[in-house]
C-alpha cells in the first residue's frame, strides 16, 4: 500500500505534476485501489489545518516581507558590519551573523536569500570577495535561518511528530551555533589563504551608532524568544507579535514601509502561506495511509536489524535525509518523514526533541544543494551567476554542513542543552 | 494541436517568474486578473489581516487578564479559508513547486504533453477534494454540528475545502487553456520555487 503511494507520487512528481498535487492524487488512488473510503481526502486536508499552531506561518512570512522593505535587513547588516567587519575575512562574518539575526526573526531560508543575499553580495564584491564566494557564503548561511529559532520548519516539524513546539525551537539553537562557528571558522581560513577582501576598519564612533541604529531591529528575535520560550505567548501569538513589531519599527523608526505597499505584502503572505501548507494537506492523506499500512514500524524493524546504536541509527538516517532532502521539497519531506522515521528513533532511545531537531538540519543541507534547492536557485537569481559556479564555490561550506550534521549526531546535548537553559 | 489555442487571451502576467524570483514584490498581475481572483486576493487579505487582529486581541486580553474564548477559534477558522483560498490563487499564477528538472531535458513537444498531464492530475485531484468536501458539508449541515465557542454551523468552515478546490479547477482551465502568458510559464519556464 505504501510502495504503490510512493512510485504513484514520484511518478507524477517527476512528471511535472506539483509536489502536493502529486501526493495528494498519489494517494487518492492509493485509497481508491485498495477499497478504503475517499472522503478521507477532503477531511484529513481539513483536519490538519484546523491547527492553531499553523496560523504562526502566514504571520511569520508576513514579518519576514515587512523585515525586507521596512529596511530592518539593511540596519542589521551595518551593525554586524561595525562589530565583525574589521578583521581578515570580515564582510564574510558579517554575512554570517547577520543571517543568523535574519533568521531569529523571519524563521526562513529564502526570505534570507532575497532580503539580505542581494545586499550581502554587493557588499562583498565592492569589498573585493570574489562574486561566487560571497553568493556561495550568502547561500549556505541562509540555512541556519531554518534551523534558529522561530524557525517554520521546527515548528511544522515539532506540530507534526506531537512535541512540545518551543522545545524543539530552542533544540533548533544548537545546530545554528554549530554552524555559526563553523562556517565563520572556514570563512576566516579561506579569506586568509586567498587574500579574499579588503579590510576597512571603521571608526569606533561610528560602530556604536551603527549598533544603536539598529538595537530595535534586534529587539524582534528577543521578543519572539523570550514570549516563547518564558511560556508569555504561544508561537502563533509571537508571530503576531513579530508582525506588529516589525511593522511599527519599519513604519514609525526607519520609515521605510510604505502604507500603499502594505496590502500587497499581506495578501502575498497569505496565498504563499497558502502554496506552502497545500503540500502539509496532501501529505496529511498520504500519513494516514502508511499509518493504516504499518509503514513506520516496517521502517523501525528494517533499521534496528541493521544496528541499535543510537548514534548509529542517527548517521544511517541523516545519510538518507540529506539523499531525501536533496531531491525532495523539504516540507513535504518534513511531513511525510517525520511520522515515519521518529518511531525508530525512540526504540533506539533517542531524545524526540533531538531527532525532529536533526531532521530539519539534515534535510535543509539539500535547501542549498543541487539539483532542486530553492536556496540555491534563489541565489542564483539574484546574484546573476550560473547555478554550477555557486555550486563550485559552495563546495567546502557543504563539507562543513556535513560535518555539522555528523557532530549533531553524534553529541545530543549540542540540542539538548539550549533546550534545558531556555525552557 | 491545442484547442483554442489561438483566441488565448494575451495578458501581461508576470506570474511564476524565474526561479527564486523576488516573491516579496508586489504584482503587477494582481490588477490584471478577473473580478473573481482579485475578490479571492481580497478575501486573502481580509483573512490574514483578520489573525493578525485576533492574535493580538488575545494577547492583550491575556494581559489584563480577561480571556476571551472566541479569538482562538475564529483565528483558526480564518486560516482555514485563508488556505484553501490562498492554494487555489497559487494556482492561478502556477507557482506550486513542481520538479521540472526533467523536463528540461526532453523535447518541447514532450514538454508540452506533460502541461497535459499537470491539467489532468489537478483536475482528477481537485475534483475528489470537491466532491468529498461537498459531502462533508451535506452531512455537517444536516446534523446541525456547530462550533464551541460560536455556536457557527461548522459546513461554513468546511465551506473552504469546496471552495479552494473549486477554485483551483477554475485557475486550471485558466492557466493552462486560456492565459497564454501563465500557459507559457507551465510549459518551459517552469520556476523551481
Amino acid at each position: 500500500m505504501s510502495l504503490t503511494l510512493l512510485a504513484l507520487f514520484f511518478l507524477l512528481a517527476v512528471l511535472g505534476v506539483p509536489l502536493a498535487v502529486s501526493l495528494g492524487l498519489a494517494a487518492a488512488i492509493t485509497l481508491y485501489l485498495y477499497d478504503l473510503p475517499l472522503s478521507v481526502v477532503s477531511q484529513a486536508m481539513y483536519t490538519s489545518m484546523n491547527s492553531f499552531l499553523l496560523v504562526a506561518v502566514p504571520l511569520f512570512i508576513l514579518a519576514g516581507r515587512v523585515m525586507e522593505q521596512g529596511g530592518v535587513s539593511d540596519r542589521i547588516f551595518a551593525a554586524a558590519n561595525g562589530v565583525v567587519g574589521r578583521w581578515r575575512g570580515g564582510l564574510g562574518q558579517v554575512n554570517i551573523v547577520a543571517s543568523m539575526i535574519f533568521g531569529g526573526i523571519s524563521g526562513s531560508s529564502v526570505a534570507d536569500v532575497s532580503g539580505l543575499g542581494p545586499l550581502e553580495i554587493r557588499a562583498m564584491t565592492e569589498r573585493r570577495y570574489p562574486r561566487p564566494y560571497a553568493a556561495a557564503l550568502t547561500m549556505v548561511t541562509s540555512t541556519m535561518a531554518s534551523v534558529v529559532p522561530p524557525s517554520i520548519l521546527m515548528i511544522i516539524a515539532a506540530a507534526t511528530a506531537g512535541q512540545s513546539v518551543g522545545a524543539a525551537l530552542a533544540g533548533g539553537l544548537g545546530p545554528a551555533i554549530v554552524l555559526l562557528i563553523l562556517f565563520a571558522f572556514l570563512n576566516y581560513v579561506l579569506s586568509v589563504r586567498h587574500g579574499m577582501g579588503e579590510v576597512v576598519p571603521l571608526p569606533g564612533r561610528q560602530t556604536l551608532i551603527q549598533i544603536a541604529v539598529a538595537l530595535p531591529a534586534l529587539g524582534a528575535p528577543i521578543i519572539i524568544l523570550g514570549g516563547i520560550f518564558r511560556g508569555f505567548v504561544t508561537p502563533t501569538e509571537a508571530a503576531g507579535l513579530a508582525v506588529l513589531y516589525t511593522l511599527f519599527i519599519g513604519t514609525a523608526l526607519y520609515r521605510e514601509v510604505r502604507w500603499r505597499k502594505l496590502p500587497g505584502l499581506i495578501t502575498r503572505a497569505g496565498i504563499n502561506a497558502g502554496t506552502i501548507l497545500f503540500i502539509a494537506m496532501a501529505a496529511s492523506v498520504a500519513t494516514y495511509i502508511f499509518t493504516i499500512d504499518g509503514l513506520p514500524l516496517k521502517v523501525s524493524s528494517a533499521i534496528l536489524a541493521l544496528s541499535d546504536n543510537p548514534v548509529a541509527v542517527l548517521l544511517l538516517l541523516g545519510v538518507a535525509l540529506v539523499v531525501v532532502g536533496m531531491f525532495m521539497d523539504i516540507i513535504a519531506a518534513i511531513l511525510i518523514l517525520t511520522p515515519v522515521l521518529l518511531p525508530t528513533a525512540l526504540a533506539v532511545g533517542v531524545d524526540p526533541i533531538h531527532f525532529i531537531v536533526f531532521l530539519v538540519t539534515a534535510l535543509s543541507i539539500g535547501l542549498s544543494s543541487p539539483p532542486v534547492g530553492v536556496c540555491l536557485f534563489a541565489t542564483a537569481y539574484i546574484s546573476g551567476l550560473r547555478v554550477e559556479t555557486v555550486v563550485r564555490a559552495a563546495v567546502p561550506y557543504y563539507i562543513v554542513m556535513l560535518l555539522a550534521l555528523v557532530l549533531l549526531a553524534l553529541f545530543p546535548n549540542l540540542v539538548l542543552w539550549p533546550v534545558q537553559i531556555l525552557m | 494541436m491545442i484547442p483554442g489555442d489561438q483566441d488565448m487571451r494575451p495578458s501581461t502576467d508576470t506570474a511564476g517568474g524565474p526561479p527564486g524570483a523576488d516573491t516579496s514584490a508586489p504584482h503587477e498581475w494582481i490588477s490584471r486578473r478577473g473580478w473573481l481572483w482579485r475578490a479571492v486576493d481580497g478575501a486573502v487579505f481580509l483573512g490574514v489581516l483578520g489573525m493578525l487582529i485576533m492574535v493580538a486581541i488575545q494577547v492583550l486580553s491575556r494581559l489584563v487578564q480577561h480571556s476571551l474564548p472566541w479569538t482562538e477559534e475564529i483565528t483558526r477558522y480564518l486560516f482555514i479559508w485563508t488556505v484553501f483560498l490562498g492554494l487555489a490563487a497559487g494556482f492561478r499564477s502556477a507557482e506550486h513547486t513542481r520538479i521540472t528538472l526533467l523536463l528540461y531535458m526532453v523535447p518541447r513537444r514532450l514538454r508540452i504533453v506533460a502541461t497535459h498531464i499537470y491539467f489532468l492530475a489537478g483536475v482528477v485531484f481537485f475534483s475528489i477534494v470537491a466532491f468529498t468536501g461537498w459531502r462533508l458539508i451535506v452531512q455537517q449541515f444536516q446534523s446541525g454540528e456547530s462550533s464551541p465557542a460560536l455556536g457557527i454551523g461548522m459546513f461554513m468552515v468546511t465551506a473552504a475545502v469546496v471552495a479552494g478546490a473549486a477554485l483551483s479547477l477554475l485557475a486550471h482551465v485558466e492557466t493552462v487553456y486560456l492565459d497564454a502568458r501563465v500557459r507559457s510559464v507551465l510549459d518551459e519556464e517552469a520556476a523551481d520555487l
